[in-house]
């Protein structure tokens, strides 16, 4: 018989014969594809969407930013440039009221233009144009007043007809997310409510449609903008926030799937050596039979691209089908229709990844039948108990599975250098807790006679599992780690965002007060506290000249020092803050209170000097404290703190808070949402579930990408049950003959079953709820993390459960007798 | 030398009119029919027969791993036909010791607790002293913290010799004892196992197809059609 009709027929029989053993590679492999394709068609996809509504989503194909009106006649000028068409909004917070309530809301002041690209989408339909009586309110805005289409509304001492509900902006992605509710008006109808636009703080925003912008044009729209200083943003550049979003989405989609791909890569290891183990035998009969090693290394290396390329179908196929359901999810929920990609493109991609994993993995293989020697299995009787891996056939195993895995991240994540030591510290992880199991696994080992017979025994087994017993318990141990930890972490937030959150937060926050108002609102609310906003920019400290030096691309100042903050004055310390050095008394002319991690960041220290640009004025004066704020506090937070002398007299917007009962604070929203619709007044149990719904969609979205590599590693430990029973099953026989019942057996095989998957779960609970007390404590600055959770618990429980389960049926399902069970001829 | 039973001596085994047969998928196929044969105390014993003719299956239902379809088999008095699976396990833990040709060690055990293993089935504490003396009545002495990975096939089979002995069972069953070993080994794995039969005094049955170890059996039984006979 030729020698190829040779190959395909063996690796037929032993993928026909033995197919059993090929599952759950199959399995592993199959997952891994399904997060792949979906991974891979979901970037590409929303990349091509983003690309192709880039406009859309920034509202134009050049969009002005400013917090001042200015000319952008002067700018299209300065660049030569014609648009076709443009379009003015103005955005600011205010208070809107209805008969049953007021609302903070964030107010968007179109003109007839609007929108430029895309679509406002109505609950009615299509947004047209808003008359002069209408406004228009999102699901949230008309919630909070209990109106609906066509009810009245009031802006100050103006009356609007609610005209509909928006569904989406054509500048949101997935429906935007904002703290506050939205309003639009018309222009016409912002006008007839005569507010003084001097007394808001609104951003003035320019669209205009131009069409084929150079790069030259683009660079000088980018220069002026900053020499005139309001931000300019042009449709499809690379910098946009759309963009760097979603890249940093995907690089961490993309080290899910890394994760995913390293346990698939060790689950293939595991089971093809337990393979060869079982079947080295058979391979020692045939190569005494004059098979060449080559040969027998192809018929294997066959039987495998046939689980790779079922495993690619399958997962190609489940992972494109879940696309297309995830797009209409999406298209149904948030209105995106995301573009169609080249399926059969991205489908080949990841069964070539897959491929390259299964190879790596198959390396080892291919060593482990090179080492087959007939002599010694044959005529020697070497049991496959002999096989004792030496350090320097396990160090080139691992690195030749490594080396794939490597490319892949690199290619994933378009750099060798990140791609490397992104594997790199998957690797040093696994192997950190792999030597720590290793390490516990012999010390208990060396002390198991104190041990009654049956625990002893199990010391013993997971002893013997060595390297593969070693692999799963580690794999399953980082994936219930992180899994346990997310949600530890995630429960602990809604604690603190639900309990202790609203015991220190004021009841109530007030923005945008104008020096003009403040007298007023005090006179009436004079349990309010307030605090002037005076926006200005470093331009000195130290002899530095930051601003210079930035614009120079100085890379030693952090670019943070750029940007306009908010100063205040006062003379007395906040309940929140404390001074950690230099002076305990703030506010003193010429003297600055500076935050302390600010302080550390940026280089400033007790006798530093500053220099402050305050409406064209300088400001100076030398850092004398430095003070610490406890964030949790919801109190007011500064950077820095000047001398009411020193800054008091520019023009200042107030901020404030109070802890108001019900009752006043409705007065204060009628108060201003009548007199002062320009101030927002932002009530503190609302803010509550808003974040709990950020947190929650965050947290869900860690989830979803932690669960296929925990999937994996159970797959993982079933391989290790299953596999393990076939030689455990022998000595279950052996003890039976030496007197030990079935039911003894059965019981400790199940507690040897179960004890690795029981164990990880216990070190990873606990070692997350120190992993996310650290978090909660040191990172989110939480005083009470979650120690327990009924539903985590559960989730680890059924996993042990599922554990237990397949080996219970393992057992049960095995009734060969005793007598077969010791035959010589059955088992030689 | 084939001696004959002395009527001094009690019966320890007792098998009578035992019949075995299989339901295969080509119908049922019978391996003995009525064999009966009685074995007395501190005898040893041989069964032989061509390959196929039954041995092992009579092996295992003297050795209580299977049961006879048809017939008794007693041990020292008790007719285990009426014993319960729970009650077989511990009369196998205490009356009976094996010795397999495949050996049959637990792989991740040591020698010296290959050897306990039965003692500590049976719940009894582990009297290191007695193990030791079976260790180094093996000649173990330097192998006792050994994995059986590292033990050569005759070292193997000392070790289930050693096992078999542990907990002082009246009768000890080998099934083709030599039989994966080299004629060397072989000759002196018998003589240590025939050597402790003597010391211990226990009733050694050994299946075989060696003549020349039959021969050293003080009676031969021979499975020929289905049934037993004892040789002269």
């Amino acid at each position: 018989m030729k020698e190829t009709k040779i190959i395909f027929l063996y690796s037929k029989r032993l993928l026909l014969r033995e197919w059993r053993r090929f599952v759950l590679p199959l399995l592993s492999l199959s997952v891994t594809t399904v997060v792949m394709v979906l991974v891979l068609l979901l970037t590409a996809s929303s990349s091509l969407f983003l690309s192709e509504q880039a406009r859309d989503l920034l509202g134009g194909d050049v969009v002005v930013e400013s917090d001042v009106p200015f000319d952008i006649e002067g700018l299209w000028s300065q660049t030569a440039l014609t648009p076709i068409r443009q379009s003015q909004q103005i955005d600011f917070n205010a208070t809107l009221q209805s008969e049953s309530g007021t609302m903070p809301a964030s107010v968007l002041v179109v003109d007839f233009e609007y929108p430029l690209y895309g679509e406002l989408l109505l609950e009615e339909g299509l947004y047209k144009q808003a008359n002069e009586n209408e406004v228009y309110l999102d699901k949230a805005g008309s919630e909070r007043l209990s109106v609906k289409t066509g009810d009245k509304v009031s802006f100050g001492e103006i009356e609007y007809t609610v005209a509909g509900i928006i569904v989406s902006e054509p500048t949101s992605l997935f429906g935007g997310f904002r703290f506050l509710p939205r309003v639009i008006f018309g222009q016409s109808g912002f006008e007839r409510a005569s507010l003084d636009t001097s007394l808001l703080r609104a951003e003035y925003t320019y669209s205009a449609q131009i069409d084929n912008l150079t790069t030259a044009q683009k660079e000088l729209l980018i220069e002026k903008g900053s020499e005139n200083d309001y931000s300019v943003a042009i449709a499809g550049s690379s910098n946009s926030r759309l963009q760097r979003g979603l890249t940093q989405v995907s690089e961490f989609l993309i080290i899910a799937v890394l994760i995913t791909s390293v346990l698939a890569a060790v689950n293939v290891y595991a089971s093809t050596l337990y393979l060869l183990s079982v079947l080295r035998r058979s391979f020692a009969v045939l190569l005494s039979l004059g098979m060449k090693r080559t040969t027998l290394i192809s018929v294997l290396g066959l039987t495998l691209i046939y689980v790779v390329i079922l495993a690619g179908i399958v997962g190609t196929v489940i992972g494109s089908l879940l696309f297309s359901v995830l797009t209409k999810y999406i298209d149904d929920s948030f209105l995106i229709s995301l573009p169609s990609v080249n399926l059969f493109l991205y489908g080949s991609l990841s069964i070539l990844l897959i491929a390259t994993i299964t190879s790596g993995s198959f390396i080892p293989a291919v060593r482990n039948v090179f080492s087959v020697s007939p002599r010694r299995v044959l005529i020697d009787s070497e049991t496959t108990d002999d096989q004792k891996v030496p350090l320097k056939i396990f160090f080139f195993n691992t690195i030749s599975t490594l080396i794939p895995l490597a490319l892949l991240a690199s290619f994933l994540l378009k750099s060798v250098w990140t791609g490397s030591v992104v594997i790199l510290v998957i690797v040093v992880v696994y192997v950190l807790v792999a030597v720590l199991f290793y390490l516990f696994l012999s010390f208990i080992y060396k002390r198991r006679n104190r041990f009654s017979f049956w625990i002893k025994s199990i010391i013993a087994q997971k002893k013997a599992d060595g390297l593969f017993g070693i692999v799963s318990f580690t794999s399953l141990f980082v994936a219930l780690t992180a899994l346990s930890t997310l949600v530890l972490v995630q429960i602990s937030l809604e604690r603190f965002l639900v309990n202790d959150l609203s015991q220190t937060v004021p009841t109530t926050y007030v923005v945008d007060i104008q020096p003009s108002q403040k007298d007023a609102v005090l006179e009436r609310f004079n349990d309010l506290t307030l605090f002037a906003n005076i926006p200005s920019r470093i331009t000195e400290i130290d002899g530095k000249q930051i601003q210079e030096l930035l614009a120079r691309g100085e890379v030693e100042i952090d670019r943070e020092l750029g940007r306009e903050f908010n100063l205040t004055f006062r003379k007395k310390l906040l309940a929140s803050e404390t001074v950690v050095e230099g002076e305990k008394e703030i506010g003193k002319p010429g003297e600055i209170s500076v935050d302390e991690e600010f302080a550390n960041r940026a280089g400033i220290e007790i006798g530093s000097t500053m220099t402050f640009l305050i409406q064209g004025f300088e400001v100076k004066g030398i850092v004398t404290s430095l003070r610490a704020t406890d964030s949790r506090s919801g109190l007011p937070f500064f950077y820095f703190v000047l001398a009411p002398e020193d800054i008091g007299q520019f023009p200042s917007v107030n901020f404030g808070y109070a802890y108001f009962d019900e009752a006043r604070q409705s007065e204060l929203s009628r108060f201003l949402a009548t007199n002062m619709p320009n101030v927002s007044v932002i009530e503190t149990q609302s803010l509550g579930p808003i974040l709990l719904r950020i947190v929650g969609t965050l947290m869900t979205l860690i989830f979803v990408i932690a669960v296929p590599p925990l999937l994996i590693a159970t797959l993982l430990i079933t391989t290790l049950v299953i596999s393990s029973y076939s030689a455990r099953r022998r000595e279950g026989a052996r003890l039976r003959a030496l007197g030990a019942t079935r039911k003894t057996v059965m019981l400790q095989y199940l507690a040897e079953t179960i004890t690795l998957t029981l164990f990880s779960a216990i070190a990873s609970y606990t070692l997350s709820v120190l992993i996310s007390f650290v978090i909660g404590k040191y990172y989110l600055g939480l005083d009470n993390s979650a120690l327990y959770d009924n539903e985590l618990v559960l989730g680890l429980s059924l996993i042990v459960g599922l554990i237990a389960i397949i080996g219970l049926i393992l057992f049960k399902s095995d009734t060969m007798p005793l007598r077969q069970l010791l035959a010589y001829e059955e088992n030689h | 030398m084939i001696s004959q039973p002395t009527t001094d001596v009690k019966p320890l085994l007792v098998v009578k009119e035992v019949s075995k047969s299989f339901n295969t998928a080509r119908g049922e196929i019978s391996i003995l029919k009525n064999a009966s044969f009685t074995v007395n105390q501190g005898e040893k014993v041989a069964i032989v027969g061509p390959s196929g003719s039954g041995k092992s299956t009579l092996l295992s239902l003297i050795g209580l791993l299977d049961t006879p379809n048809q017939g008794s088999i007693s041990i020292s008095g008790i007719e285990t036909a009426t014993l319960s699976e729970n009650e077989l396990a511990v009369f196998r833990n205490k009356r009976i010791g094996f010795v397999f040709q495949a050996f049959e060690l637990i792989s991740p055990f040591t020698v010296t607790e290959n050897i306990s293993t039965p003692i500590e089935i049976s719940k009894e504490a582990v009297n290191g002293e007695v193990v030791s003396k079976l260790i180094n009545e093996v000649g173990l002495d330097n192998r006792r913290d050994a994995l059986p990975f590292t033990l050569s096939g005759g070292e193997k089979q000392r070790v289930a010799i050693a096992r078999a002995l542990a907990n002082n069972p009246d009768l000890i069953l080998a099934d083709e004892p030599t039989g994966s070993l080299d004629r060397a080994t072989g000759e002196k794995v018998l003589s240590l196992l025939l050597n402790a039969v003597d010391v211990h005094g226990k009733t050694l049955v050994i299946i075989t197809h060696d003549e020349s170890v039959a021969s050293r059996m003080d009676r031969v039984f021979e499975i020929k059609n289905l049934a037993i006979h004892e040789r002269n």
